[in-house]
């Protein structure tokens, strides 16, 4: 993640008083390879 | 004389320029930015306090907007505080936009009907690649006149938490192929978007998230046109797991032209609503004008077209 991003969601959980974890994209599942 | 419109009122580019704007931010702060203004392009060691002293960049100007004087630190203690963000005329391509802050307004001028090359255009080139186009969170912020386009896997404006917030008459372009969602809010807990002109998203137009703190109350999505052509997507979707009560989906104009297995209005969660009513949605006969996981006591009054049955109004589940 730039770090661009991870500040503005650092600065949204300040601002907002949630958790960093419960506004993150939430990441695509990977298909593990055989 | 070129006009900009706050929606219940339009007032001169001539008044903004006088800084009359208190009339409709009584208290607030006037901050401009503009890239060229009369032949001067403007600059980031500017205040914004006249269109001669714009900052170039909006990511400077709302910097300077949500920032403690003279510091670097956000100032989200004074919750009375208001900025308005004037935006000249202009194609603003900065990458990704984002800013957390309070009250604060930023408000494209120059025309009411913002585009790709009228009025202000954020995203022109499509230089944003991650996050979104625009993405803010906070409270008591509205964002309003803009053009946004995108084309890479994220949504064009986004809105990552907060309350109170407002996105009003802002034009989203997605690519077709690769721009997520138009819109979307990851709670609306007394938040509104209304007016707002939505098409080239692949997954849906205007988006309310679902999960921990994510709300859908007191608020509305109203008056928005989306047009979602292609298979599997929707016009407007509320997660399953969104908390939602006392909200409006209402008068919206919704397209799926061509989508087989599309959804226009989609609504997942249970219990208090929202409410879907008076909406006017087209899609294939292969597609889902309305589902309300409500009920059908949340479906009222809607407009819906499925191939070449129409039912109008609609009493029920579409």
């Amino acid at each position: 993640m730039k770090e661009k991003v991870k500040v503005f969601y650092e600065e949204t959980a300040k601002v907002c008083g949630v958790d960093v974890k419960d506004i993150l994209p939430k990441k695509k599942a990977v298909k593990k390879s055989k | 004389m070129s006009t900009y419109i706050l929606r219940k009122g339009i007032a001169t580019l001539g008044d903004l320029v006088d800084g009359d704007l208190a009339t409709k931010f009584p208290g607030s702060e006037v901050i401009r930015v503009a890239q060229s203004y009369n032949g001067q392009v403007g600059s980031d060691g500017n205040d914004g306090s006249s269109w001669e002293e714009a900052f170039l960049t909006l990511q400077a100007a709302i910097n300077y907007a949500r920032y403690s004087k003279g510091t670097g630190a956000i100032d989200y203690s004074d919750k009375t505080r208001s900025k308005v963000v004037a935006v000249w005329p202009g194609h603003y391509n900065e990458g990704e936009i984002l800013w957390s802050g309070y009250n604060i307004n930023v408000i494209g001028v120059g025309v009411e009907v913002p585009g790709k090359d009228y009025g202000v255009s954020i995203n022109y080139d499509g230089a944003a690649d991650a996050t979104a186009a625009f993405a803010f969170s906070g409270s008591g912020n509205s964002v309003q006149n803009l053009h946004v386009y995108c084309d890479f896997a994220a949504p064009a404006i986004y809105c990552a938490a907060g309350d109170n917030n407002l996105i009003r008459n802002c034009v989203i372009e997605g690519d077709g192929t690769n721009a997520t969602y138009g819109i979307q809010m990851s709670s609306m807990k007394g938040s509104r978007v209304e007016g707002c002109i939505v098409n080239g998203v692949v997954t849906a137009g205007i988006y309310v998230a679902g999960g921990a703190d994510h709300y859908f109350i007191n608020g509305w999505i109203r008056d928005c046109h989306v047009y979602m052509p292609g298979a599997n997507k929707t016009g407007i979707l509320v997660d399953s797991t969104n908390v939602a009560y006392n909200s409006v989906i209402d008068r919206n104009f919704v397209s799926c032209a061509s989508g087989a297995t599309s959804k226009g209005i989609d609504v997942n969660t249970t219990g208090g609503g929202p409410l879907v009513a008076d909406n006017y949605v087209s899609v294939p006969s292969s597609a889902t004008p309305i589902e309300h996981a409500g009920g059908d006591q949340f479906l009222l009054g809607n407009h819906t077209a499925a191939g070449t049955t129409n039912t109008d109004p609609n009493p029920a589940a579409g």
